[in-house]
């Protein structure tokens, strides 16, 4: 007997639907990258999950193959995908730890890990692709409101980017798959009719939720990270762990957990024992806490103290100050007056509020003040104070004991930026001096990379006499490098002589200094190191930076990629040198960043191409589609990740500015979709919007960086508005293109609406991956023009679209 | 007596071993001449010492085919067994001889123990995570290398009442260099330390000491070569 037809359902409920499963699914995506960046690395799960978000374009690509069957059941078909996703999102974590233990040190040297690797992508990519086919086929059954479907799609996604910020500071990060799961549950009940499978799904997928937050499945880190080798130690115990958007805080002790980062041979003293501060599992910094005056500091058999021999600073500031080991000696040495910036908020708070106890109340001492924010926001606010010299500006420590495998390859640093180090020398007292500390490293990369960009910083101020500002002084593990405003006048070079002879360490740059005293305690079997300094000092730079075998040109507001070394054309030297089992560890980042682009290249095209097996590979005006979707999906993205990065300077918080910009973006697109409904998707429509959008990306490509300097210096309520007014017409406008096009194709076209989906979907994370290698290789700026010529193309191809 | 069929099952079970034997003698001498000797090492004593000691004794029984390539190998707890030319490298440096007395901070498998006592009667080792150190000190007992001393604790106090040594080998490096193992050097003595995650071209750090003179040296096993001058004016 045939089931009795459906009821009809209030026109609300799906766009509702949409909104929750949009906004699950965005919000999902964060807490993967949180898990994955705890138990592995940040790039491991960036690789993730642009593989996971391909899910969206399998969807379209099943959708475009078999769009009758799926189309005929889509009232049953919408709830039991939302619930598949549902059930998927919260069960992931689980069933990825079924599959075995895939750890990313091991993909090079292990096959079976590659095998783990594919699993792990599957795996996270089935909440999306289910969420994906239920979005794709709302938008095919209903295509005569597809303005609307896509503003609930735009304004879900852009309220799961804010919604998980919060729910990261309120709820353990094991538990959020769940929460997000009920979401789904939520949309599925909104579009749903009275049928037993569907009380059965539900039942299910409600029991798989509960499971999800009652057994929770906290991420476990990698034993090759640093937390699991401290935890291994004899009596060690975790302390304390804290979430918070920023990451996962632990707290390690043990009673072998010795402070003593490469100190002086001379010193013999029994280093102290302290606690240890885990940031998603790598080290953050020792508590090291305070210091009898009449107490021997460590840190002052470094050659950290370099700074304090100098010159006996009154003023300081210390960036990245973190757990405080180096406010502790800056208050052993007796500095007057101490501001310490600190761009953790929740490290801050713990620190400065929560525990204080823990560092013996640093943060507390009536010397310092403690600026919760990033280095560059605090440079600006401080370059528009009347006043400000300091004597002493003190960088975080560049890297780790024995190098970081090049995992931080694709962060920015916006600290260490030629335009980073012109506000530090302008915020310099006329014999102020900058200082930064460095660990040894094989080969020398981070050391060639700052020495350029100081050369360039005084070649700048038209300082010819380099070697009468710099210093820099080696022991066997660090090196600590000063660059002085003033020349270094004698009795400022025979302290630091006089020290470094005293703890046996090396000048390696002192004004006066003789070759053989530059490797008395310290040799380097490969002179090149020495000949490298030298060559930076004096060599013409073009030709240094042609010839060494890594990129140290500086890094710039506009290619924030401080620790990003490795350059294509090089790399058959380094082969050489390496061969291909260690090369990939010279810059684990950057590899990984190619061969997600690669992969996703792939996997896009399959996808792309596989309908064509349905929609013929001649007829019907597919090339445009394809041209209109790919653009569209190209552009949109490059624009978002592009401003998202250049706004992140400018708001200071990485976090909330991340959920900000992207927020903004899809809601104003959202609004954009929305007025669509007013419009008819003519040929004219299609062309003028494109027009606009490039013209508009052209301006803001133009006009961002110098209004963002201008203005940097401004409260952050009203940069909040100028970000508000910046993005909201760009967003605007863009929203509009994609369901244009959609309407566009129908009815002439309507079979490609699916595809056109997916196409979009497939380019969007292509462009993820490509606008992060672009960006690398020549910039921010570049990679918005493109995002305009995309939309150049999306205006030629409106005009031929559907017709 | 054992009827025939009785014997089967054992000898099904030592197969494999019997089998294998002599493939893995061939494979060392692979190693030495291909992967070590063919990149500069030249100590007769160590590559003697790499020829003999059974390294796939001292790995887990899912790498022991691999166990003679030129990569580092996990052997848990997030450590790892050298790769064969970095403890071939390190031996070289500490140039064992005659009489010397040498210490091992880190037995991990005891693969480097095993080398060094291939050559010396005299070796002592230490290991802070209990479970490699019962495992390092029995794959030791396997091979037959029954008079290294193991000792399970913490490598940073050294062992004083066996020193002084005339070399230290720490595989465990921790961002400091001890100073009671500097204490524990002889006159003359020679202390190697890796630098750089297991997975990456390590470069190695030597210690020596003379008097009380102690000066350190960054080695490189790979050369590199930073800076080429450019050839315009």
């Amino acid at each position: 007997m045939p089931l009795p037809p459906l009821p009809p359902l209030a026109s609300w409920r799906i766009p509702l639907g949409v909104a929750l499963a949009s906004l699950a699914v965005i919000a999902f995506q964060l807490v993967i990258m949180q898990q994955l960046s705890i138990a592995q690395w940040h790039h491991f799960a960036y690789m993730v999950i642009s593989m996971a978000m391909l899910g969206f374009g399998a969807a379209g690509t099943l959708l475009a193959l078999a769009r009758e069957a799926l189309s005929r059941h889509y009232r049953l078909l919408l709830p039991l995908l939302y619930l598949a996703s549902g059930a998927t999102l919260a069960a992931a974590a689980w069933l990825a730890g079924q599959m075995g233990s895939f750890d990313l040190f091991l993909l090079f040297f292990e096959r079976q890990q590659l095998l783990l690797l594919l699993v792990s992508y599957l795996i996270y990519a089935l909440p999306f692709f289910f969420a994906g086919l239920a979005i794709t086929l709302a938008f095919y059954c209903e295509r005569q409101r597809i303005g609307l479907l896509y503003f609930a799609n735009l304004v879900g996604s852009g309220a799961g980017a804010l919604l998980i910020v919060l729910l990261l500071w309120w709820l353990p990060l094991a538990l959020l798959p769940g929460v997000l799961a009920l979401f789904l549950v939520a949309a599925a009940w909104l579009s749903y009719p009275p049928r037993w499978p569907l009380h059965l799904a539900s039942l299910a997928t409600l029991g798989i939720i509960a499971a999800s937050l009652l057994l929770p499945q906290p991420p476990q880190p990698s034993e090759y990270k640093a937390i699991s080798a401290a935890l291994q130690l004899p009596d060690a115990e975790l302390v304390h762990t804290s979430f918070s958007p920023y990451g996962q805080i632990d707290v390690v002790s043990a009673p072998v957990l010795r402070f003593a980062p490469s100190l002086s041979l001379h010193y013999r003293a029994t280093p102290p024992v302290r606690d240890i501060l885990f940031v998603n599992g790598e080290y953050n910094g020792t508590l090291l806490g305070a210091f009898a005056p009449h107490a021997e500091h460590p840190l002052a058999h470094s050659t950290r103290a370099l700074p304090y021999i100098a010159q006996q600073p009154q003023r300081l500031l210390l960036l990245h100050s973190a757990t405080g080991s180096e406010l502790s000696l800056a208050l052993h040495q007796g500095v007057a007056e101490i501001d310490a910036v600190e761009p953790n908020r929740h490290l801050a708070n713990l620190l400065y509020r929560d525990h204080p106890e823990w560092i013996d109340r640093l943060y507390h001492h009536p010397a310092v003040t403690l600026h919760p924010e990033t280095t560059r926001s605090f440079l600006a606010r401080a370059e528009g104070r009347a006043s400000v010299g300091y004597d002493a500006i003190i960088l975080p420590t560049l890297g780790s004991f024995g190098g970081n495998s090049g995992v931080h390859a694709l962060g920015e640093q916006f600290h260490l930026t030629a335009e980073a180090f012109a506000q530090m020398w302008r915020l310099l007292d006329q014999r102020g001096v900058l200082a930064v500390t460095l660990w040894h490293e094989q080969p020398p990369r981070t050391l060639p990379r700052l020495l350029a960009s100081w050369r360039e910083l005084l070649e700048e101020q038209g300082i010819e006499a380099l070697d009468q500002h710099l210093v820099a002084l080696s022991s066997w593990g660090t090196l600590t490098l000063l660059l002085s405003r003033a020349p270094l006048d004698s009795e400022r070079v025979e302290r630091i002589r006089h020290f470094a002879s005293a703890q046996g360490f090396d000048p390696l740059l002192l004004p006066g200094i003789t070759p053989e005293r530059r490797q008395r305690y310290h040799r380097h079997d490969d002179a090149g190191l020495l000949t490298t300094i030298d060559q930076l000092l004096s060599a013409p730079l073009a030709a240094t930076y042609r010839d060494y075998p890594l990129n140290i040109r500086p890094a710039s507001d506009n290619r924030p990629y401080f620790f990003q070394f490795l350059e294509w054309s090089k790399l058959g030297t380094l082969y050489t040198l390496y061969g291909l089992q260690q090369l990939p560890y010279l810059e684990l980042g950057f590899v990984l960043a190619g061969v997600t682009a690669l992969q996703i290249l792939l996997v896009s095209l399959l996808l792309i191409l596989l309908p064509l097996l349905r929609l013929g590979w001649q007829r019907g005006g597919r090339r445009w589609t394809l041209l209109y979707f790919g653009a569209t999906g190209l552009g949109y993205l490059f624009f978002e990740i592009a401003l998202i990065q250049q706004l992140l300077l400018y708001l200071g918080n990485p976090v909330y500015s991340t959920a900000l910009v992207l927020a903004v973006l899809l809601i104003a697109s959202g609004i954009g979709s929305f007025l669509t409904t007013r419009l008819t998707a003519a040929p004219r429509q299609l062309l003028t919007n494109g027009l606009l959008a490039a013209l508009l990306i052209l301006l803001t490509t133009l006009l961002l960086l110098p209004l963002l300097a201008h203005t940097m210096g401004l409260a952050t309520g009203y940069k909040v508005v100028i970000v508000l007014l910046l993005l909201a017409i760009p967003g605007l406008l863009l929203g509009t293109l994609f369901p244009l096009g959609l309407r566009a194709l129908n009815p002439r076209c309507e079979a490609h609406i699916p595809w056109a989906c997916g196409i979009d979907s497939c380019l969007s994370v292509t462009a993820t991956a490509l606008a992060t290698l672009l960006a690398l290789h020549y910039g921010l700026t570049q990679v918005m023009l493109l995002a305009a010529a995309c939309y150049l193309l999306v205006a030629v191809a409106g005009v031929r679209l559907g017709r | 007596m054992p009827h025939p069929y009785q014997l089967l099952p054992a000898a099904l079970l030592l197969l494999p071993a019997l089998l294998l034997a002599d493939d893995y003698r061939e494979e060392r001498e692979q190693m030495v001449e291909q992967t070590i000797a063919a990149r500069g090492v030249t100590h007769a004593a160590t590559l003697e010492a790499m020829r003999q000691v059974p390294r796939h004794h001292f790995v887990r029984p899912e790498h022991q085919g691999r166990a003679y390539g030129d990569h580092p190998i996990p052997i848990g707890h997030g450590q790892t067994i050298s790769q064969p030319y970095i403890v071939a490298y390190m031996t070289e440096l500490i140039a064992p001889e005659e009489g010397h007395r040498v210490l091992e901070i880190g037995t991990g498998s005891g693969y480097q123990a095993a080398i060094l006592a291939a050559i010396l009667p005299e070796v002592y080792t230490m290991e802070i995570i209990p479970e490699l150190a019962d495992w390092g000190a029995a794959n030791l007992r396997r091979s037959g290398y029954h008079h290294v001393a193991v000792k399970q604790g913490d490598g940073y106090y050294g062992w004083p009442e066996k020193g002084p040594f005339n070399g230290i080998v720490v595989t465990a490096a921790a961002g400091s260099i001890p100073a009671p193992l500097v204490e524990q050097l002889a006159d003359g003595g020679r202390m190697v330390i890796p630098v750089g995650s297991p997975f990456q071209t390590q470069m190695l750090m030597l210690v020596e000491r003379d008097g009380e003179s102690i000066t350190t040296r960054s080695l490189m096993p790979v050369r590199f070569v930073p800076f080429t001058r450019s050839e315009e004016p």
